[in-house]
C-alpha cells in the first residue's frame, strides 16, 4: 500500500520535474522571457491557444520552434498576409496521377501540425481568420465536404503587432475567446540584451544541441494529468468570482465568459503542476488571471481616458475578490 | 482512507480542545453567578438551593456552548496555525472523492506534512490560562467572601416570592404575613381550627421611618384570638405572647 503510494507521488514529481527540464533546455537558446515560457507551457499542458503581442524581433518565433523541438512536436509557421487564402492554411485537394491513375488527393496545409505559429494573425482577412477558427475550436478542418481531424496534440500560437495597425484586421471578440491567453512579450532587460547579442553574433548558425525531453504521447499524458491537479472548492470559486467581477465593472464596457472561468482554473492548475505543486493554490489564480482575462474584457471609454488598461482593471479586481 | 481518517482525526482534536475551553467557561460562569448572587445576597428561589440551580444552569451553558463551537469548526483553523499546511488540508478535503495520481500525491503529502501536526496547534494556551487563573481567583475570593460573611445587601432577598417580608402588603397599611393555612403545625399539640386564627399585629415607631411609615396609624401590638374554640395550651401561648409583650 505504501509502495504503491509512493509511486503516485513520484509520478506527481517526475511530471512536475519533465517539465522544469523543458524549460531549462529552452533557457538554452531564448534568454528571459521565462515567464512568458512558462505560460506557452501551461497553454500546451491545458490545450490551449496563445495569442502572443510583441513588437517584431523578439524572438517568437525561435521562442514557439524550440517549445516544440524539445517537446518533441512538429512545427509549421504561417506568415498571414491579407491575400493569404484559407486553403493555404487548411490544405486543398489536388490531383494527383503519380500512381497511373488520375485522382483527387488531399494535400495537407500547414495546419496539419503540433504546432502552428500564425504570425501576424490580423493581416488575415476575416475569413482565413475563420478558418483558423475551427482549426483552434474543433481541432478538426473543413475543405469541401470532408472534415480532417488534426494531429494531437494541436496547439496555435497566434501573434500580433501592437504598433503597425494599419491595413489589419483586428480579431473580432468571439475569435479572441477561443485563445486561452493572451501574452505581451515585453523587451529584455539590458543584461538579457547583452546575452542575446553575445549568443546570436558568435556563430554563423547558433543551434545548440537540444534534448528532446518529452514526447508527443507525454504530451498528450501531461494534458490528462494537467486536468488531474486537485483544487479546493473556495479557491475555485475565487476564480469564478475574478470573472463575474468582470461583468459589472464600471471601467468595462463588456466582461469575460464563461470559458474565461474554466480557463482560468485549468491554467492555474497547469502553473500547479510547473511549480510542482500538488494542488492549485490561489497565487496559481491570481497569477493567471491577467494573461487569461486581458483579451476577453473590453474598457470602457471612461477607464480609457482614466488611462487605465486591461491589466490594471484584473489586477484591481484580483486585489478586491 | 487514510485522508479521511486524518480529517476525522483533526475535527476530534478540536472538539477535545473545544470541551477543556467550554468546561472552563462554564465553571467560570458558575463561579461569578454564585459569587454574585452570594454578595447581593439574592436567593433566586425560595425552595431550591442557589447552588443546584447554577449547576443546572451551567450544565446548560456547557452544552450550548460545546454545541456552538463544534459548529464554528473549519479545517482552516488547523491550516491557519500550521502554515505548511494552508490550502492543502482544504484541497484535500474537497477531492475525497477523486482517485488519481495527483489526488493520491497530495494526500501523500497531506499526511507527511500533518504528521507534525499536534492539537497543541490549535490550544490557545493563553486564553485557557487566563480562565485557568481566573476560576482561581473566583475559588479564591469565594472562600473569602465565605469566611469574612461579606455581604452587600443586609438581608436575603427572594426574587420570586413576592414581597421581602415573604408576605403581601394590602395598600391601607394593613400586611399579611400569610396564609395561616399554611402553617405547619404537625408536631406541635396545640389542637386548633386554623379558619379561626388571625394575627393582628399593632405597634410604635419613628414616622420618618420610611418602611414603618405605611403602618404608622398604628399605637398597639395586639394578638388576639378570633374564636373561643382555641384549647388550653393555644390560650396559654396568648397568655405568653402578652405577658411578653408587657414586659418589653
Amino acid at each position: 500500500m505504501q509502495i504503491s503510494n509512493l509511486d503516485e507521488a513520484g509520478k506527481y514529481n517526475k511530471a512536475s520535474q519533465k517539465l522544469n527540464e523543458i524549460k531549462e533546455e529552452v533557457g538554452k537558446v531564448i534568454v528571459g522571457q521565462e515567464k512568458i515560457i512558462e505560460n506557452i507551457l501551461i497553454s500546451v499542458l491545458c490545450d490551449g491557444n496563445v495569442l502572443l503581442e510583441s513588437n517584431p524581433g523578439m524572438g517568437k518565433t525561435k521562442m514557439v520552434h524550440t517549445i516544440s523541438k524539445v517537446m518533441g512536436l512538429d512545427f509549421s509557421r504561417i506568415q498571414n498576409t491579407p491575400d493569404l487564402m484559407p486553403s493555404d492554411i487548411t490544405g486543398t485537394h489536388i490531383i494527383d496521377e503519380s500512381s497511373g491513375d488520375t485522382e483527387f488527393i488531399f494535400q495537407r496545409g500547414p495546419i496539419f501540425s503540433n504546432m502552428v505559429l500564425a504570425d501576424e494573425i490580423n493581416r488575415a482577412t476575416p475569413k482565413t481568420q475563420s478558418a483558423l477558427l475551427e482549426a483552434m475550436q474543433e481541432r478538426q478542418v473543413t475543405v469541401g465536404n470532408q472534415s480532417y481531424e488534426l494531429d494531437k496534440p494541436f496547439f496555435l500560437m497566434a501573434t500580433q503587432n501592437p504598433i503597425d495597425q494599419e491595413g489589419t484586421y483586428p480579431l473580432p471578440e468571439a475569435q479572441r475567446d477561443r485563445f486561452m491567453m493572451k501574452l505581451e512579450l515585453d523587451y529584455p532587460r539590458k543584461e538579457e540584451e547583452q546575452e542575446i547579442v553575445e549568443r546570436f553574433t558568435s556563430e554563423l548558425n547558433y543551434e545548440p544541441e537540444l534534448d528532446e525531453v518529452i514526447s508527443k504521447a507525454s504530451v498528450v499524458r501531461l494534458q490528462e494529468f494537467t486536468r488531474q491537479v486537485p483544487i479546493a472548492n473556495d479557491i475555485k470559486e475565487r476564480a469564478i468570482d475574478i470573472v463575474t467581477s468582470t461583468r459589472d465593472h464600471d471601467d468595462l464596457e463588456y466582461g469575460a465568459s464563461p470559458r474565461a472561468s474554466m480557463n482560468i482554473v485549468l491554467a492555474a492548475k497547469g502553473r500547479a503542476l510547473i511549480k510542482g505543486r500538488n494542488h492549485v493554490s490561489a497565487s496559481d489564480i491570481n497569477s493567471v488571471a491577467k494573461p487569461v482575462l486581458r483579451h476577453r474584457i473590453g474598457l470602457s471609454f471612461q477607464a480609457e481616458k482614466k488611462g487605465k488598461d486591461e491589466d490594471k482593471v484584473v489586477e484591481e479586481i484580483v486585489h478586491s475578490v | 482512507m487514510r485522508i479521511e481518517k486524518l480529517l476525522k482525526q483533526l475535527k476530534r482534536e478540536f472538539i477535545k480542545v473545544n470541551v477543556i475551553q467550554a468546561c472552563l467557561d462554564s465553571i467560570l460562569f458558575f463561579l461569578i453567578a454564585n459569587l454574585g448572587l452570594f454578595l447581593v445576597s439574592v436567593e433566586v428561589f425560595r425552595d431550591l438551593s442557589n447552588m443546584y440551580l447554577l449547576a443546572g444552569i451551567s450544565v446548560v451553558f456547557l452544552i450550548l456552548d460545546l454545541y456552538w463551537r463544534t459548529q464554528n469548526y473549519r479545517l482552516e483553523i488547523y491550516e491557519e496555525k500550521n502554515p505548511e499546511l494552508r490550502e492543502v488540508l482544504r484541497t484535500a478535503r474537497d477531492n475525497l472523492d477523486r482517485r488519481n495520481v495527483a489526488s493520491q500525491a497530495l494526500f501523500d503529502d497531506v499526511m507527511d506534512r500533518a504528521r507534525s501536526v499536534t492539537s497543541e496547534s490549535i490550544i490557545p494556551s493563553k486564553t485557557i490560562i487566563q480562565k485557568i487563573l481566573g476560576v482561581g481567583l473566583l475559588c479564591f475570593l469565594t472562600v473569602i467572601s465565605g469566611v469574612a460573611d461579606i455581604n452587600l445587601q443586609d438581608d436575603t432577598r427572594n426574587i420570586f416570592s413576592g414581597d421581602r417580608f415573604g408576605g403581601e402588603s394590602s395598600g391601607d397599611g394593613n400586611f399579611t404575613l400569610g396564609n395561616s393555612s399554611r402553617i405547619d403545625i404537625e408536631d406541635s399539640n396545640l389542637s386548633y381550627d386554623s379558619s379561626n386564627i388571625s394575627f393582628n399585629v399593632q405597634g410604635e415607631s419613628d414616622s420618618s421611618d420610611p418602611e414603618i411609615r405605611p403602618y404608622s396609624s398604628r399605637e398597639n401590638i395586639l394578638y388576639e384570638s378570633s374564636t373561643e374554640g382555641l384549647d388550653d395550651s393555644a390560650e396559654l401561648a396568648r397568655e405568653y405572647s402578652v405577658a411578653i409583650k408587657e414586659f418589653e
